[in-house]
């Protein structure tokens, strides 16, 4: 029966998998300009953007036409450094020079002032050229277009970090823009091994995706890996780093990301030199970076910027909040209603009081209060800002104290509810404070059907799922599982900067970072940094 | 392979289902009982069980705002012949399962007590709820129920109030606290005989007058105290006498119990007049010899303690007035250790644990009198040596004069 329930979805979702490519358009530039310019009319019909602008170079007649499209250029460009020159200066050109030695090589080597100039035959590249904001510009009796450089759009200028807001550190964050992107990255990394690899995917919407790295710190057959199975999507739009999170992934089912995502250049940046790779998407203001281990998700750039042991003193307050914010609704659930003996008599006094008149079992009321919880939430960040005050009032006053005082709940649940609500924002990585609520859920389940032991099977299944994920081939518990002494100076603790002597093995190809013995010494120590009194 | 894994996931989640929330106890649906006592029923056969239950929403009430006070906790009794029968039959009247787990003391009946304990200790051992730290009780000429129905000011539960007063108590060297576990271990062990605390109501002869008295005039009941002290002393599972607190406290020295407690002492002129040791530090060696084929025991108590203070005016902080104060301090204490032994070989009760320490011993001579030993305890020789030491005298060398 599932056999037959199982080939119906496939079937179902093979549907899909019908290829609806757009045509491939091989077509080449035509030496006559007015077969151009009908074929580029014919193209962009019923595109009010688009601006073809026709004019004569020289005295004599020689056609030539500019396409690009207006918002996505700079018009001051085009006007001063394009039509200009070809329209005044291509004057000087007499009738009888005008063939020999040939138009075309004279605009682009003499007359076209724009740094960037790159020419082609397709007729599709230099369409492609003018939709990302070039100006492509056609000369009769040449199958060959010249595509100047004059990108300028409208942008959002590079902006404090909203979602990962640090005490110390840089406060820029990355835009939609790729080149501000690219350039937030190369301002940190100035070496020519910083690499940037670039290719566009999706059929569509035709997005530029960046590949960065650093030659000789990454894995090359990670970069590899990463190239590879970009190079493997086929599909028609890429909009965020998401999509391609979602192609790419190693084991895609599992509840776990195994990509991180983060909005902070210096966070991509300690990454890279980390050994790992990342992918910048145009029109996304998030980088990926791969591979990933599942204690990135519990550290922030800022463990990294403040002093050592007050980051190793939150970073354990992180895991104990991980910990509490998974597990402890279902342990209140498993310890009232199946292990009473556990709890202090005062205390069972009271959580007894407190229950007494609750019509829902305590798993029922969890998951209640839970669900309420997430309803806030979901709430709040959909809610305009002006109204998320008064809902954040509703919220807290009026319904976790009304509930109590209708009786549907009881004060310990709301206790609960609250610690775990707010428990998951300690964890920097909202992908996987998001991943951890239906997981809670879930052992709440276990907890009320099976009580500790059913925890304890969770625990084992979540732990045991953990082990056997890889992340582009990096096992993801990694470095506790399998444990290295070096791995654990950034993971059980902070160890100060002096002391991480080596870069995450396993992931990089050159491990050592940097000589040993950083440690600052005391100057009396050092008979050379005598000061003579 | 996909597919394995899905339907094995669909099974694990199927069977979380099946197993239908077994062995699940809401909280709400629990009874929670503080104490438990035992007495002889009217029918001779019979137990009577009685247990004091904790009603939660009063506890909360009390120590919210106001409003109604009812009783804290719930104390009613069922009869039956094994205690498990007794403990059954509450669910016609209380009509929620009886949770064990946080039972803070078993109280049994001097009746019950004087007939034997042990086939009434055998539930309390056997249930897995039950905590093995309940303490063991044997109420002085009283029901249990009596104990159990007194009322404490401070505590809202009288359990826990009756809990609190025996650690208290224990500290002091005031009472011989036993719990669940160590009193049936003392029970399997043929070489000793148990011991427990003694619990009585507190002017017990007045408080029934003003009962009755209550009774009559129809005012409110007065509220009954109890007190915790001394011990009740058992040969084999019966109990057969008590200990005051002197005795308990000489027990208490030979068992190396004593923390902290007061030794009082009269001043060397004035016998009026007295002066308070505290101990601080105390244990016990207890020695055993053969002379003439006779067991002999020794016991040698090492004591440490401070001059607390005094009554009378002299100057005692010189080398011969603390020489003074160690020897009547251990004269003391020599004395309280002889009437424990006195008693104990009145009634035959071998509490001290000597025939272990001659066991242990001499396992071989041994062997040859344990037959005899009910005959040899009575007139044992046991000699007792007491060194006290007086360790810090205070702030002041003397009292002051009052002029």
């Amino acid at each position: 029966m599932f056999r037959r329930l199982i080939n119906k979805a496939k079937n179902l979702f093979s549907k899909g998998k019908e290829k609806k490519h757009m045509k491939k358009d091989e077509m080449q530039i035509s030496k006559n300009i007015e077969e151009n310019y009908k074929q580029i009319e014919k193209l962009f019909a019923k595109s009010e953007d688009v601006t073809i602008r026709r004019f004569i170079m020289g005295k004599g007649d020689v056609k030539a036409f500019a396409l690009f499209i207006d918002g996505m250029i700079n018009k001051k460009l085009v006007d001063d450094d394009i039509l200009k020159p070809l329209m005044l200066s291509t004057r000087s050109i007499k009738p009888s020079e005008e063939k020999i030695p040939n138009v075309y090589n004279w605009v682009k080597e003499r007359v076209l002032v724009t740094d960037e100039l790159k020419e082609t035959t397709s007729f599709k590249k230099s369409v492609d050229a003018a939709l990302s904001g070039d100006a492509a510009i056609f000369i009769d009796g040449y199958d060959r277009a010249l595509l100047a450089s004059t990108r300028g759009w409208e942008e959002r200028g590079v902006q404090p970090p909203t979602t990962e807001t640090l005490i110390r550190g840089p406060k820029e964050a990355f835009t939609e823009t790729l080149r501000i992107n690219t350039s937030l990255l190369r301002r940190k990394i100035k070496n020519t091994k910083f690499k940037l690899e670039s290719m566009v995917i999706g059929e569509v919407t035709g997005t530029q995706v960046v590949i960065g790295y650093i030659e000789g710190l990454a894995n090359p057959k990670i970069v590899k890996e990463v190239k590879k199975r970009l190079k493997d999507i086929e599909v028609d739009s890429i909009l965020d780093t998401g999509y391609i999170e979602e192609y790419i992934e190693d084991n895609p089912l599992s509840p776990l990301p195994t990509m991180h995502r983060t909005e902070r250049p210096d966070a991509v940046a300690s990454k890279l030199l980390e050994g790992k790779v990342t992918i910048l998407v145009d029109g996304s203001p998030s980088a990926l970076t791969a591979p990933t281990i599942f204690m990135e998700f519990l550290l922030t750039s800022a463990d990294y910027y403040q002093r050592a042991i007050f980051s190793t003193f939150t970073r354990w307050l992180r895991y104990i909040s991980f910990v509490i914010t998974l597990l402890l609704p279902a342990l209140y659930v498993a310890v009232i209603s199946f292990h009473q003996e556990m709890l202090p008599t005062p205390l069972i006094i009271t959580i007894a009081a407190e229950r007494e008149g609750v019509p829902f079992p305590s798993f029922v009321e969890a998951i209640l209060m839970g669900l309420m919880f997430e309803v806030l939430r979901e709430a709040g960040t959909r809610m305009p800002r002006p109204i998320g005050q008064a809902v954040s009032i509703v919220g807290a006053l009026i319904l976790g104290d009304a509930a109590v005082k209708a009786g549907l709940t009881s004060t310990p649940m709301i206790i609960i509810t609250a610690l775990t609500g707010i428990g998951v924002f300690v964890i920097p990585s909202v992908d996987m404070a998001l991943t951890l609520i239906p997981l809670r859920f879930l052992l709440a389940l276990l907890a009320a059907t099976l009580g500790l032991f059913g925890i304890l099977l969770g625990m084992l299944i979540i732990t045991i799922h953990m082990a056997s994920l890889r992340s582009f081939g990096i096992p993801y518990l990694s470095p506790l599982a399998p444990g290295t002494y070096q791995g654990l100076k950034d993971t059980l603790v902070r160890a100060p900067w002096w002391a991480m002597n080596t870069r995450p093995q396993l992931m990089t190809e050159n491990e050592v970072r940097q000589d040993i013995n950083q440690k600052p010494q005391d100057p009396e120590d050092n008979e050379e940094n005598l000061i003579d009194e | 392979m996909k597919r394995k894994v899905i339907l094995l996931v669909i099974i694990t989640l199927l069977s979380s289902s099946i197993s239908g929330c077994y062995d699940r106890r809401p909280i709400d649906n629990l009874a929670l009982v503080a104490a438990t006592g035992i007495d002889q029923a009217k029918d001779k056969d019979k137990i009577r069980l009685t247990v004091q239950i904790i009603k939660p929403s009063v506890i909360k009430g009390e120590s919210g705002s106001g409003g109604t006070k009812g009783q804290s906790v719930w104390v009613l009794s069922t009869t039956g012949y094994t205690v498990l029968e007794a403990v059954r039959k509450f669910t016609e009247q209380v009509g929620r399962n009886l949770f064990w787990a946080h039972n803070m003391i078993i109280v049994f009946g001097e009746d019950l007590a004087r007939q034997g304990v042990n086939e009434y200790i055998d539930f309390f051992n056997r249930n897995p709820e039950l905590r093995k730290r309940s303490w063991i009780l044997i109420s002085k000429g009283v029901d249990a129920k009596e104990i159990l129905e007194a009322k404490f000011d401070l505590e809202s539960i009288p359990a826990s109030a009756i809990d609190l007063l025996v650690k208290s108590e224990k500290d002091n060297a005031k009472v011989r606290a036993v719990d669940l576990q160590e009193f049936s271990k003392l029970l399997v062990n043929p070489q000793v005989s148990p011991t427990a605390a003694r619990i009585e109501l507190v002017a017990k002869d007045d408080l029934r007058k003003k009962e009755k008295k209550a009774k009559e005039t129809g005012a409110k009941e007065p509220p009954k105290r109890v007190r915790a002290n001394g011990a009740a002393i058992f040969k084999e599972d019966r109990l057969v006498t008590w200990f005051g607190e002197k005795e308990v406290r000489g027990l208490l020295w030979v068992l190396g119990e004593v923390k902290n407690s007061i030794v009082v002492i009269s001043c060397p002129d004035d016998k009026d007049k007295k002066i308070s040791l505290e101990v601080t530090q105390a244990n016990s060696k207890i020695t055993p010899r053969f002379v003439d084929g006779e067991p002999v025991i020794n016991i040698k108590i090492k004591e440490e303690g401070n001059l607390g203070d005094q009554m009378c005016k002299e100057n005692l902080v010189t080398l011969e007035g603390i020489e003074m104060l160690e020897r009547r301090q251990a004269a003391v204490i020599r004395n309280e250790i002889r009437l424990a032994l006195k008693q104990a070989q009145e009634v035959n009760s071998d509490i001290f644990r000597f025939a272990q320490v001659i066991h242990r011993s001499f396992p071989q001579k041994w062997k040859k009198i344990k037959g005899d030993w009910d005959e040899i305890f009575p007139r044992l020789q046991v000699n007792v040596e007491v060194d006290s030491e007086i360790r810090r005298i205070g702030l002041v060398k003397r009292a002051n004069e009052a002029k």
